[in-house]
């Protein structure tokens, strides 16, 4: 599974971002199958779309997002509490909520390929591979 | 096409009803069901590509999400000060 981070969807949705295309390409390279989205994930973009694009556009990107058919990961208190040890063992790294449940999702999921713009993730090292990769 | 005595009944009565041959309600219904099928399928990525289009003319909101969600909590709070709705 590759893991699709709030930077990605943001940038594909709109087509004003200056990664738009990069990020769409990203989307269409994968298989959608193999797409997942926490949903913190979805959470920060639907409250960032709310904020800045308004409730229609942030429901045009729900039903969007619903049809799909990109996979969303589920986060239960397990998860939580990963993502809060992770969020300890890198304090420095200016990871947050989202970001945290993101990475804690990976370990889970032993998912070492993440879509994001927020190259701080790189930084982080997975317990189940050498690295985790960024794209695009 | 094999029909059970009930759907048969169902379709004989229907096409009575409507002055329609059977075979026309036949149509109709599958055709209906083909349409609720492709809709019920996913679409793929491309019904998430290029969905928004707001008024907002900043192009880095995607590589500022932190820092937009931040300004947008701060925004609220002072709109709440002001308007003595903060009753913190």
């Amino acid at each position: 599974m590759i893991l699709v981070d709030t930077s990605v969807l943001i940038a594909a949705a709109r087509p004003r971002e200056r990664s738009h295309v990069s990020a769409a390409a990203a989307l269409k390279d994968a298989e959608v199958a193999s797409l997942g989205v926490p949903v913190s994930i979805l959470a920060e973009a639907m409250s960032l779309l709310g904020a800045r694009a308004g409730i229609v556009q942030q429901r045009r990107f729900w039903d969007g997002f619903m049809a799909s058919g990109i996979q969303l990961v589920s986060i239960d208190a397990d998860l939580l509490e990963a993502a809060r040890d992770i969020d300890r063992r890198y304090e420095d790294a200016g990871y947050g909520f989202a970001d945290c449940t993101l990475l804690a999702a990976c370990e889970r999921l032993r998912c070492s390929r993440v879509l994001s713009f927020d190259r701080r993730l790189a930084a982080y090292r997975p317990s189940f591979a050498p690295a985790l990769e960024v794209l695009p | 096409m094999y029909l059970t005595d009930e759907l048969h009944r169902f379709l004989v009565r229907e096409a009575a009803d409507r002055g329609i041959a059977m075979a026309e309600v036949a149509r109709e219904a599958i055709g209906e069901y083909r349409a609720r099928q492709l809709a019920a399928r996913p679409l793929g990525v491309d019904s998430l590509i290029g969905v928004v289009v707001d008024d907002d003319a900043a192009t880095d909101l995607a590589e500022r999400v932190d820092e937009v969600l931040a300004e947008s909590v701060s925004a609220d709070a002072a709109w709440e000060r002001e308007t003595d709705l903060d009753t913190r």
